[in-house]
């Protein structure tokens, strides 16, 4: 079987996926397949070590899935205080924030690297950063569990669980997305 | 291994590579492999996890005229791999003592 034909066949058996998600995958498969025959293997032995398409499918699909009971772990473990620091990788020219629910501090200094600190409820926040062509992408968001409903019934949808602390040079330029819930 | 425990357990090995340098998927297949089983297809999703999560970032390097995808560890993926090993020192007490009363009594 080759490269073309295994990676139909796998995608196919994931399904749906979306587009964004399909060329991310073929990425990491044409990757691995690349250092395989850097190391001196064959292609045929490279694909040979993924399994069967169907076989690769449904490990994916099993890891894929063991979010779930971590997140309702998490959702029965006591609201904790916690900071965790974030930091991009590489140059960034451009800070794209995203913070629901959170109050934000800037602080300018002259000599830090830009990081970002989050500090409150981290258990019930989920915080993506991803760096593209020097934009940090950094979003702070509420998980969706049955508590979260819960608290913002009691209240009210404004309240500022998290604390986020952007450390940033003097020189630099910065756009804030800052959003606020919107109840449903 | 149990399938469930051995979940948590391949995040935090995948960490503890990249807490060593940043790494791609290839070479971090290779690593985690002499101490358990992961394959290909289970790494992806993992990695895609601790990406989301904030604990590792990414970005692309060229190799050999093709690009290639790093990961590297962030702080928030320092503490995973240090709170992996506080929470074994009290499940190797429990180890212990669960040990002790079966393997005791054996004797």
């Amino acid at each position: 079987m080759n490269r073309q034909n295994f990676l139909n066949e796998f995608l196919n058996a994931l399904e749906p996926i979306s587009e964004e998600e399909r060329v991310q995958i073929s990425e990491y498969y044409e990757e691995l397949i690349c250092d395989g025959l850097e190391q001196g293997l064959t292609e045929d032995e490279c694909i040979a070590k993924f399994g069967s398409p169907e076989d690769a499918a449904s490990k994916f699909r099993e890891e894929y899935t063991s979010e779930t009971p971590a997140a309702e772990e998490k959702a029965l473990a006591p609201v904790t205080a916690l900071s965790d620091s974030f930091s991009p990788s590489g140059e960034i020219h451009t800070l794209n924030l995203n913070a629901a629910n959170a109050r934000v501090n800037v602080i300018p200094s002259d000599d830090v690297e830009l990081s970002i600190l989050t500090t409150g409820d981290n258990e019930n926040n989920t915080v993506t950063s991803e760096v593209t062509d020097g934009v940090w992408y950094f979003t702070l968001s509420r998980k969706r569990d049955r508590k979260n409903i819960f608290l913002s019934l009691f209240k009210g949808f404004d309240n500022l669980t998290s604390e986020l602390t952007v450390k940033v040079r003097k020189a630099f330029s910065a756009r804030f997305f800052c959003t606020h819930p919107t109840p449903k | 291994m149990d399938t469930q425990r051995k979940k948590g357990i391949l995040d935090v090995c995948v960490l503890a590579v990249l807490s060593k340098k940043p790494s791609y998927g290839y070479e971090l297949i290779g690593e985690v492999s002499k101490c358990i089983t992961i394959s290909e297809s289970t790494l992806y999703p993992i990695l895609k996890r601790l990406e989301s999560g904030g604990y590792v970032t990414t970005y692309k390097q060229e190799h050999n005229g093709r690009i290639r995808k790093y990961y590297r560890i962030t702080e928030a993926g320092m503490e995973k791999t240090r709170d992996f090993l506080s929470e074994w020192e009290e499940m190797q007490q429990i180890y212990l003592y669960v040990h002790n009363l079966i393997k005791g009594e054996e004797q």
